[in-house]
């Protein structure tokens, strides 16, 4: 079988570190490029985190730096939600190779001519490099298969009512990428939120003992003691202060789209400034008359995203 | 035929208010038949006081109401920094214990709209929020109206902001709503009204007659807000005013000269737009040059101000107030 | 029991009809008055709508006109769901009863000026009339006891995937209402969709036997018919819930949030922005937002109410 080329587009991030020992366990990827943009933290470290990561996990690659900022918006770092360096308190051992001369942008557009038309793109940061590659190259769609991303909501944000964090650092780079008439996924923060696993599975998936589930659960510790978890109107505030990885289960509906149920819809994004700024707007009747462009998850099975991860810790024990 | 128009100024006294008042008042064409004030330059219990004391002091007995508290939508914003915080620049006039009439302004202008329909003119010289109140409360008194002058926007450049004059933009749904009312309506905004400074020589020798109003214009003019603070964070740094070579630039002045007299302003009718939501052109008064939106104009914008002529008005402004 | 003083907003509007009822029928309320606003159609055809179903029922309740246009002037009925002339269905007599001089702003600010207590507010349509009223009495907004509303939706909206028709109608005037302090309960999209009639539902006021059981089978027969014909299961009796929510708070759930009501998004413009996960620090919860009601209460107290007014 033929590997699918992919590329991943991430500001490593406790959530995107643990996304890319996904990514890498899976037999079926090919992984062109990492590439990195602020967002979680500063450019610097998220291009370091993610050489650091790739070096962690063996995955060799090319590590290209992006976005220091959004297109047109300040920049808003989640400060302190990733801890100083973006993995909480872990430490990893430096990697030894360099980052690719190029920008992010750049680097996906070579690949994405080189791979003819078959090259995929998960996002799972601020869509920044995106914008740019897309605004760079217009005619970059061509070449790219899919484009699926960790970002937007169905209702319930994180950064503001309705807003998820991704998609409202940057919305118009986020908005010039649903345009963009590339097929596009969209994993959002709501649906993340109702699937996600338990301080128990993590307690099972840990049983798995080698070097990166022991760094996962240090990476993980980080967040479990921020007590993280958005505020749901029907769940209550979580008890439960297990970890949200967005960036992970997004990986995993894309290593096995079964675990998710997607539904195809028109999907915009709110630019204006005001209280609805970064909202992903899903037109669930149908009645705008627009063309569905975004295959959105509206749900993923729980117990089947803990199989992708306990099968990814197994990967690493070999 | 009326022996002398109609006329109602609502204003935010404010340093250039006080002179349209004095002009309108000593031009001699007006039956001005109430002053109404509201919140803008300085807050509205400000504003109503200069109004008060203003009217007293140059013997102008009409009613004097009180209107909006705030803008339509969201809080007060003013621009003391240019006017002081009391408005007129830390200056005394003789306070008057004449009452405030009881009506709110809205009410005021509609009662005098009824006793003079078809005749009623308006000089909106601040923002527009009573204006919009009146039109909201009376809809059908934009045909009772004769014309409504407004002191606002600006077909260039602002000056709260890059695009907002301070009036448009203190409330900008209630200038949209004035704007689409549907009422005769005059537009004299920033960019013109940055031409009609009156001539150099008259305006020091007019400050220097005698007598206790042109005092107190005389102190107005002294007053320099350059220097605090408040000025330094909304302007940046300035050099201190050159009291003695300073004219000012007096906008609502210059509205109220454009009534008096038809042929110091050039107008053109226009459609006008106000941008209420744009975070960069917020207050802007967009005007359609070429027609591209196909909509019938709305207001004539005045464009070019006769400086020989205000300068002429202002010289019979001092030479009425002399002694006074 | 104290008849508590309300007025009631609307644009009747096949659902106003039946809010109007249920507040009447109830004998809970001292009903002051109907104020009418542009909405779900003109403001001729809402006043007109009025009279003549008070002239049919019977019923002797003053009625004012208010709002032509929403504060910026762009006008758009609604005019799918309830036909040209706004309460289409049942034929009704003309009307002979006559809307009153009195503007309904100042018919507004003279009831609360005159009454004791303080007034309760139902507004069923877009919040035209009610911002209106707050720009030129805001000596009076303290007078409001409580303002419960058929508009907005916290999670979705109907005319737009954000807004619902009533907010996204008059943006600004929602604007101003919901910053105005005034105690709100939020009668959205999110509980009016829980609050649907059914062919069942429509039967039962048919099988009451009464006149007004008649009339609502009438005006619900072409209500639902009319969101079939657009393709849309839902016939969801909005209006009546905002009556519901003040007779039997109890009954309703409701959260208070911080509700923004958003005037500057492109595609979001009429949202009402709720914050249900405290992402803004600092700004204080100020609208009553109810998502649920018990359906089988709110259909038997409309039968209750249908049943009283004979």
């Amino acid at each position: 079988m033929d590997k699918r080329p992919f590329i991943i587009d991430c500001d490593p991030g406790i959530d995107d570190a643990v996304a890319i020992f996904l990514a890498a366990s899976c037999d079926a990827f090919d992984i062109r490029a990492i590439t990195s943009v602020a967002g979680n933290v500063d450019i610097d470290l998220t291009t370091r985190n993610a050489l650091d990561l790739c070096h962690v996990v063996g995955l060799d690659t090319i590590v290209a730096r992006g976005a220091a900022r959004p297109m047109m918006v300040e920049p808003k770092i989640s400060v302190g939600a990733h801890g100083a360096t973006g993995l909480g308190t872990v430490v990893l051992e430096r990697s030894p190779q360099a980052e690719d001369g190029r920008h992010a942008w750049d680097v996906i557009y070579d690949e994405a001519v080189k791979a003819a038309g078959e090259l995929e793109i998960i996002a799972m940061g601020p869509l920044t490099n995106l914008g740019i590659l897309l605004t760079k190259y217009p005619d970059a769609p061509r070449y790219i298969k899919k484009i699926t991303i960790m970002g937007g909501s169905r209702v319930y944000g994180n950064s503001c009512a309705y807003g998820e964090y991704n998609v409202w650092a940057d919305p118009l780079a986020s908005d010039i990428v649903f345009r963009s008439d590339i097929p596009m996924a969209m994993v959002g923060l709501e649906t993340i939120f109702r699937a996600k696993l338990t301080s128990s599975d993590w307690e099972d998936l840990f049983a798995e003992k080698n070097h990166i589930s022991e760094i996962t659960r240090e990476i993980l510790r980080h967040k479990t003691e921020r007590g993280e978890g958005i505020m749901d109107r029907i769940t209550a505030r979580s008890d439960d202060p297990s970890p949200l990885l967005c960036d992970c289960m997004t990986v995993a509906c894309v290593v096995d789209p079964s675990i998710a149920k997607f539904e195809r819809r028109y999907v915009c994004v709110e630019t204006a400034e005001g209280p609805s700024r970064g909202r992903t707007i899903i037109d669930w009747q149908n009645r705008s008359g627009h063309s569905r462009n975004c295959e959105v998850a509206v749900s993923v099975d729980r117990a089947g995203f803990k199989a992708v991860m306990q099968k990814m810790f197994a990967h690493y024990s070999k | 035929m009326l022996e002398k128009r109609p006329l109602i100024i609502d204003c935010d006294p404010g340093i250039d208010d006080f002179v349209a008042i004095l002009l309108a008042n000593s031009c001699g064409q007006f039956d001005i038949r109430a002053i109404t004030t509201l919140g803008g330059n300085v807050l509205p219990q400000y504003t109503a006081r200069n109004a008060k004391n203003t009217a007293a002091m140059i013997g102008l007995d009409c009613p004097i109401g009180r209107g909006a508290q705030k803008p339509l939508m969201h809080e007060i914003d003013t621009a003391d920094y240019i006017h002081g915080v009391d408005g007129i620049g830390g200056v005394e006039l003789p306070e008057s214990d004449r009452p405030f009439d009881e009506r709110p302004a809205w009410d005021i202008i509609y009662d005098e709209a009824c006793k003079f329909p078809g005749q009623l003119e308006v000089a909106a010289i601040g923002p527009l929020t009573n204006i919009a109140i009146l039109f909201r409360k009376y809809p059908e008194v934009v045909r009772l109206i004769k014309k409504l002058h407004i002191m606002g926007g600006s077909t260039t450049t602002g000056n709260h902001s890059p695009y907002g004059e301070f009036n448009i933009w203190e409330d900008v749904l209630a200038a949209d709503i004035v704007f689409n009312s549907g009422v005769e309506l005059r537009m004299v905004g920033l960019d013109c009204t940055r031409q009609g400074q009156c001539d150099k020589q008259v305006w020091h020798q007019g400050l220097q007659k005698p007598g206790l109003v042109i005092s107190k214009l005389r102190e107005m003019m002294a007053f320099d807000p350059t220097q605090t603070e408040l000025y330094r964070q909304h302007r940046g740094i300035k050099p201190p005013k050159d009291v003695e070579n300073y004219v000012p630039g007096l906008p609502d002045a210059v509205t109220m000269a454009g009534m008096i007299d038809e042929d110091l302003l050039q107008c053109q009718k226009y459609y006008v737009m106000v941008e209420t939501t744009g975070p960069l052109t917020y207050g802007w008064t967009m005007v359609d040059w070429n027609m591209t939106t196909r909509k019938p104009f709305n207001c004539e914008v005045a464009l070019k101000v006769d400086t020989d002529r205000i300068t002429e008005l202002y010289h019979q402004m001092f030479e009425f107030y002399e002694g006074k | 029991m104290d008849r508590r003083p309300l007025i009631i907003d609307g644009d009747p509007g096949h659902d106003d009809v039946m809010a109007i009822m249920l507040a009447y029928a109830s004998g809970r309320f001292d009903l002051k008055g109907i104020t009418c606003v542009n909405g779900n159609c003109p403001l001729p055809k809402a006043v007109d709508n009025i009279l003549k179903t008070l002239d049919y029922l019977e019923l002797d309740i003053p009625v004012y006109a208010g709002a032509a246009t929403p504060m910026r002037g762009y006008n758009k009925p609604a005019v799918m769901c309830h036909g040209a002339s706004g309460l289409a269905g049942p034929i009704l007599p003309p009307a002979t009863s006559k809307v009153r001089d009195m503007r309904a702003i100042e018919f507004i600010a003279k009831t609360l000026r005159e009454s004791d207590e303080k007034v309760l507010l139902a507004p069923l349509g877009p919040l035209t009339n009610i911002a209106d009223f707050m720009i030129a009495y805001p000596e009076l907004i303290g007078k409001i006891e409580r303002i419960s509303l058929m508009g907005g939706g916290a999670l979705h909206g109907n005319v737009t995937p954000a807004a619902e028709f009533n907010i996204w109608h008059d943006p600004e005037a929602a604007r101003i209402v919901f910053s105005s302090g005034v105690p709100i309960t939020m009668c959205g999209l999110d509980v009016t969709e829980h609050a649907f009639v059914d062919p069942s539902d429509i039967q039962r006021f048919r099988d009451l036997g009464t006149r007004a059981g008649r009339f609502a089978a009438e005006l619900m027969d072409y209500y639902c018919l009319a969101f079939q014909r657009m393709g849309m299961m839902e016939n969801a009796l909005h209006d009546p819930v905002a009556i519901y929510a003040l007779l039997y708070p109890e009954k309703v759930e409701t959260h208070k949030y911080y509700v923004e009501v958003d005037i500057f998004g492109e595609y979001t413009r009429g949202c009402t922005v709720t914050d249900m996960v405290d992402s803004v620090p600092g700004k204080q919860p100020n609208v009553d937002v109810a998502f649920d009601l018990d359906r089988n209460d709110f259909i038997d107290k409309l039968c209750d109410a249908l049943v009283k007014l004979g």
